[in-house]
């Protein structure tokens, strides 16, 4: 809950005019809301620009913000819309601008065993799989991604992601369930 | 979760490790300023002038605008009604502007005139006699209004039906007045 006081009390300093709570606001919900709009778009450039568009919205809006939720379901709810509305614009012309695997995911067993099972962990076994999972994320319609970034990449709770999108949480759980199913269909090659 | 849905998870894990450069947040921030200082500049006056309205609008309490209306509206009502009440001293209710006469009647109002009744020719349904033979209702007919019946059982006096006197209004019910003495009071007939 200290994470809610900090967040009202940067929004009530940013509401009275202080550009350096917003600031701190930016530093704060900017690599979460990187990893969003990047796992939706796939690529960097994209989200650079949609990310810039996103706190700018914000900070021309944080004078409406009425505080009915949190700071943070408020910004990742403009950072959904705007992603979504900038997808939809795109449309199937785009090329994917992946960023590197941080260094770290050697280190984690959960990959490694995955990656073992099929051929021996290698950098490029690992970027292969990287590409591939992209492309699959991308077959997904622009709802069901945005379920599966929240969800299982960034290990949002169902209710949350329900209230990020103004749907219940059924709805979410519903979406889920057919995103992995596409997904599986996708990437059978890889677990088979 | 099923076995497919954690290999999905799993897999999915991988994505958390795809990370933008090193210090691009840093930068990320510092472009941001950069370019809300740059809106800033290109922004014309008016539009400036009308984000402040909009932020002093915003900072009023929505609660507090809904008691101030709530409260106009309330002075407002009260307004209306003390001056309908002012212009009609005997009420607003129509009904109430009626008034009914009591004993002793005006003759010319008394009399049934208004109403012709459906019997056979030479009868007359006061008669117990008539009321006996012919226990179905008889019609009786308004001659400006729609039909209704009337039991035969009670005798209508002769100032049956009294007509209410207007004070003001134009629109009422006719409402009628029974003679006050019961139709058991008459002498039982044998044969």
């Amino acid at each position: 809950m200290t994470e809610e006081i900090d967040d009202t009390e940067w929004v009530r300093r940013a509401q009275a005019g202080d550009p350096a709570a917003f600031d701190a606001l930016v530093v704060k919900y900017s690599p979460r809301l990187y990893g969003l709009v990047y796992n939706m778009t796939s690529n960097h450039e994209d989200t650079n620009d949609l990310l810039q568009d996103i706190f700018a919205k914000a900070y021309r809006s944080i004078a409406g913000f009425r505080g009915k939720s949190s700071f943070y379901t408020w910004i990742h709810s403009i950072g959904v819309n705007m992603t979504i509305n900038f997808l939809k614009k795109r449309g199937r012309r785009f090329h994917m601008s992946l960023d590197d695997l941080d260094a770290g995911v050697a280190n984690d067993k959960e990959i490694v065993e995955l990656t073992s099972n099929t051929t021996p962990v290698r950098e490029a076994d690992l970027s292969e799989l990287q590409q591939r999972l992209n492309e699959v994320m991308m077959k997904l319609s622009h709802d069901h991604r945005a379920v599966v970034t929240m969800f299982d990449i960034q290990g949002m709770p169902h209710a949350e992601i329900a209230k990020i999108l103004g749907v219940s949480e059924g709805t979410v759980r519903s979406r889920l369930f057919y995103a992995h199913r596409q997904l599986q269909n996708y990437l059978q090659e890889f677990h088979s | 979760m099923s076995q497919e849905d954690d290999t999905i998870a799993r897999l999915l894990r991988l994505k958390r490790y795809e990370q933008p450069p090193p210090h691009y947040f840093e930068e990320f921030l510092h472009e941001f300023q950069q370019r809300q200082r740059a809106e800033m500049l290109r922004r014309p006056l008016w539009r400036i002038g009308l984000d402040r309205i909009e932020a002093y609008w915003n900072q009023l309490s929505l609660s507090q605008l809904s008691y101030a209306g709530a409260s106009a509206a309330v002075l407002l009502g009260a307004a209306v009604f003390t001056a309908d009440m002012l212009q009609h001293p005997g009420g607003a209710n129509p009904a109430a502007s009626f008034a009914y006469q009591s004993y002793p009647v005006d003759p010319s109002l008394s009399a049934p005139l208004h109403h012709e009744r459906v019997t056979p020719p030479g009868r007359s349904i006061n008669t117990p006699r008539y009321a006996a033979t012919h226990s179905e209702s008889l019609p009786v007919r308004q001659v400006s209004g729609a039909p209704f019946t009337l039991n035969p059982q009670i005798e209508v006096a002769p100032d049956f039906f009294r007509q209410p006197v207007r004070t003001g209004a134009t629109h009422s019910h006719p409402r009628y007045i029974l003679d006050p003495r019961p139709v058991s009071y008459d002498a039982p007939i044998s044969f």
